[in-house]
């Protein structure tokens, strides 16, 4: 091809010259993430054969690279059916943002992963294709761009993207990850509400179910907040976060039972105590209702307000009950 | 355009105030303790919330997005990614932007590609 042997004329011809246009950039793979990547306890190779293949348009690789990783998780769209939900005309992009809060309209969790290679691997051995936003070009020539990690090779030190108009683009780690890099290594997978992460940060996955609640997408959380207490079982966040689920379900029973266990791994807990009140209340348990209730105020601290209000509702639900 | 701006703002900030400033429990679930409570995570309030939906749907109209558009994808955002947006939609880095390649930048990015620096052109193959 003359084309090649042109662009390695150019290369030796210029080579002093691009020492200085990257001078200060980028080394090779460091040596922490290659040891990470012998470490992990992935597969040497895989590939997710049946991940879809959306070949971008002009601008719109936002649009394409979700829509794969929606659809492996299930979820039926068509990368324009996104464009206006993601794409900026002016930007001729898409945000991470808008990426991540769509993939929530689609009652899916957008986790961000660690800014690590193996984590990544480990996630398309675990059948979870990886949305990464790449800058191919340089920082101050930025090109951003997001593939879809589908698989890779560790004796080749390959990965494979699903890449714009490119199926199965192969790239070396090394160059991979000076164009991730440029990112902060922003990496996302597309979990189904019952489904954790491989390598999961208990704090971060219950960040990540927090919009949801805030929506009240209770059918989302119950499932999430359940998973993530099975999980972490000394973890307080998952175990209120189910029992406020199941309590905005009128799954009252399984409320307490969530709450109880919130209160087993901290027992002066005070949103705990309040909470578990008024889940005792709706079962018609007036008094270990009012017990929590006042536990919770004895505790006070910044909602005290809300403990108050508590012992107010169940005085009035006593009284209006004849009691 | 500008006039009417101001007042709509006003109105919003006085009905915000209405509805969350004087307690009336916006839910059945007002005595119940969101699980942010328990992760000490800092809450941005409402009317905050509010008024950087409102903005953030205005610069997305002004980057070319339809409006109807607009005010459902702000709708979809959280107080924090509402936050993390407002104002910075023009320096945000948007992936996508792959051609539009020319001149000395060309030559540039050819050659950091040629070096495996980039990864711009599908016909370059990076020395090892």
């Amino acid at each position: 091809m003359r084309l090649q042997k042109a662009v390695t004329n150019l290369r030796d011809g210029l080579f002093i010259l691009s020492v200085a246009v990257v001078a200060g950039g980028c080394a090779g793979l460091p040596t922490e993430t290659a040891q990470e990547i012998t470490q992990q306890k992935t597969k040497a190779v895989a590939e997710l054969t049946d991940t879809p293949f959306h070949p971008q348009k002009a601008y719109q690789c936002g649009p394409a690279a979700l829509a794969t990783v929606l659809n492996n998780s299930d979820i039926k769209i068509s990368p324009n059916e996104l464009v206006n939900s993601i794409y900026i005309p002016r930007r001729q992009g898409s945000l991470q943002i808008e990426i991540v809060a769509t993939t929530r309209a689609h009652d899916r969790l957008p986790y961000i992963l660690d800014p690590r290679l193996d984590h990544v691997l480990a996630e398309i051995d675990a059948g979870r294709p990886v949305l990464v936003l790449q800058n191919l070009g340089l920082s101050w020539i930025p090109r951003w761009h997001y593939a879809v990690a589908i698989g890779y090779n560790k004796h080749k030190q390959v990965i494979v993207l699903r890449s714009g108009i490119i199926e199965r683009k192969r790239t070396s780690f090394k160059l991979f990850d000076r164009t991730w890099r440029r990112s902060g290594r922003w990496a996302m997978v597309v979990l189904k509400p019952d489904e954790l992460p491989t390598n999961a940060n208990e704090d971060k996955y219950l960040r990540t179910l927090l919009p949801f609640e805030h929506v009240r997408r209770w059918d989302v959380t119950v499932q999430a907040y359940t998973a993530a207490a099975n999980k972490w079982p000394t973890s307080l966040g998952a175990h209120i976060g189910s029992g406020n689920s199941h309590y905005a379900l009128k799954n009252y029973s399984e409320a307490i039972f969530y709450y109880r266990k919130a209160l087993a791994i901290d027992p002066n807990h005070a949103p705990a105590h309040n909470n578990i009140a008024n889940a005792l209340l709706e079962k018609g348990k007036i008094k270990e209702a009012k017990k929590h209730a006042r536990k919770a105020i004895k505790l006070g601290g910044p909602h005290l307000a809300t403990y108050r209000q508590t012992l107010d509702i169940i005085r009035r639900k006593r009284f209006m009950a004849g009691d | 355009m500008n006039y009417f701006r101001k007042i709509s703002r006003m109105v919003s900030l006085f009905v915000i105030a209405a509805v969350f400033g004087l307690g009336i429990p916006a839910s059945a679930y007002a005595s119940i303790l969101g699980t942010d409570a328990t992760l000490n995570i800092e809450q941005t309030s409402k009317a905050h919330k509010l008024l950087a939906r409102q903005d953030v749907q205005d610069q997305l109209v002004q980057l070319g997005v339809d409006p109807v558009d607009a005010m459902a994808r702000v709708n979809t955002m959280s107080r924090d990614e509402l936050a993390a947006l407002n104002g910075k939609l023009e320096k945000l880095p948007a992936g996508g932007n792959l051609v539009s390649t020319v001149g000395l930048i060309f030559l540039i990015l050819l050659l950091t590609d040629i070096l495996g620096y980039t990864d711009i052109f599908p016909f370059v193959k990076a020395k090892k």
